[in-house]
């Protein structure tokens, strides 16, 4: 299948909706807001009424673009942790040069890949998840923000490994980062989230 | 333009890549190929499926003069909607799908 290239300021002609005609149209790059996925789509090249310059095409090029921020829909994963686990994340942060959010949420979805990968890391997590530090009285809330699909895989595999909630998940995998980062080896681990916090 | 001919035009629109789609259906995600989640090598495949008897035409509300084309596969036991119809600048005939879903 080959697909036709369009560029910016090609013309062509639709059926207009809001003119509710056949109309001359323009190409140009615009924001596409996705209604389902409720996601806005960044410079994705639309065709254009050239009379109320209304959005009325999709060119196939286009298409690819759609599909990938669909399938990067995020969602937030709130979980209860002891506040020592909490003061973790900071530290782990901190260790790695990173002050930002973000790097929470990297790290997160950075063993939610490795569990989606390794048994060995699912079943490492859920050893962790029953710890003393784990399992302590949980006054504190930790948010994260991942990419929906890596969530659920990562999860079907963690379940499969004996991992029982979602929050023992990020509970498991928090300590595991603090044990990686702050454990004072430079584990291959460490390099990867120190490159990545330099990143985020 | 007939079941045959409009189901070809559409396939070699699909092969050759001249063709988009109707900007709503794409926003509402209700155009599957749109959105890519069918592919055009699928929705080949599924035209090449569809019986004569599975395809109606009509014109396009707001422009008469343009025929929509409706074909409404049965493939795996799973039906299927394709709609879409075709404009020419002269020598190019290309193809612009208002809706692809099941």
């Amino acid at each position: 299948m080959t697909v036709q290239v369009l560029q910016a300021g090609d013309t062509g002609e639709a059926i207009c909706p809001r003119c509710e005609e056949r109309v001359s149209t323009h190409y140009e790059y615009r924001t596409l807001h996705l209604e389902e996925t409720d996601v806005d789509v960044e410079n994705v090249l639309v065709g254009v009424c050239d009379q109320c310059q209304e959005t009325v095409t999709v060119p196939a090029q286009s298409t690819p673009k759609l599909k990938v921020a669909r399938k990067k829909k995020e969602e937030t994963v709130e979980a209860r942790v002891p506040r020592p686990l909490e003061d973790l994340v900071f530290l782990i942060a901190d260790e790695v040069g990173s002050s930002g959010v973000d790097f929470r949420n990297q790290l997160v979805r950075y063993y939610l890949i490795e569990i989606g990968e390794k048994d060995a890391t699912a079943r490492r997590v859920r050893d962790l998840a029953e710890t003393g530090l784990a399992q302590a009285k949980k006054d504190a809330r930790i948010s994260v923000r991942v990419d929906a699909d890596t969530l659920r895989y990562a999860m079907q595999r963690a379940e499969e490994q004996g991992v029982k909630s979602q929050a023992d998940m990020i509970r498991g995998i928090l300590i595991a980062g603090a044990q990686d980062v702050l454990g004072g080896r430079a584990t291959r681990r460490r390099r990867e989230l120190e490159r990545i916090a330099a990143v985020a | 333009m007939g079941f045959r001919n409009a189901r070809d035009r559409l396939v070699e629109a699909l092969e050759e890549g001249r063709f988009e789609h109707e900007a709503r259906k794409t926003k509402s995600e209700k155009n599957l190929l749109a959105v890519g989640d069918v592919s055009a090598e699928r929705v080949k495949t599924l035209l090449h499926r569809c019986r004569g008897d599975q395809h109606e035409e009509s014109p396009h509300y707001w422009d008469p003069e343009t025929t929509v084309h409706e074909f409404e596969p049965v493939v795996d036991g799973e039906s299927w909607y394709i709609k879409a119809y075709f404009q020419s600048d002269g020598n190019t005939v290309s193809a612009t799908f208002i809706s692809v879903h099941q």
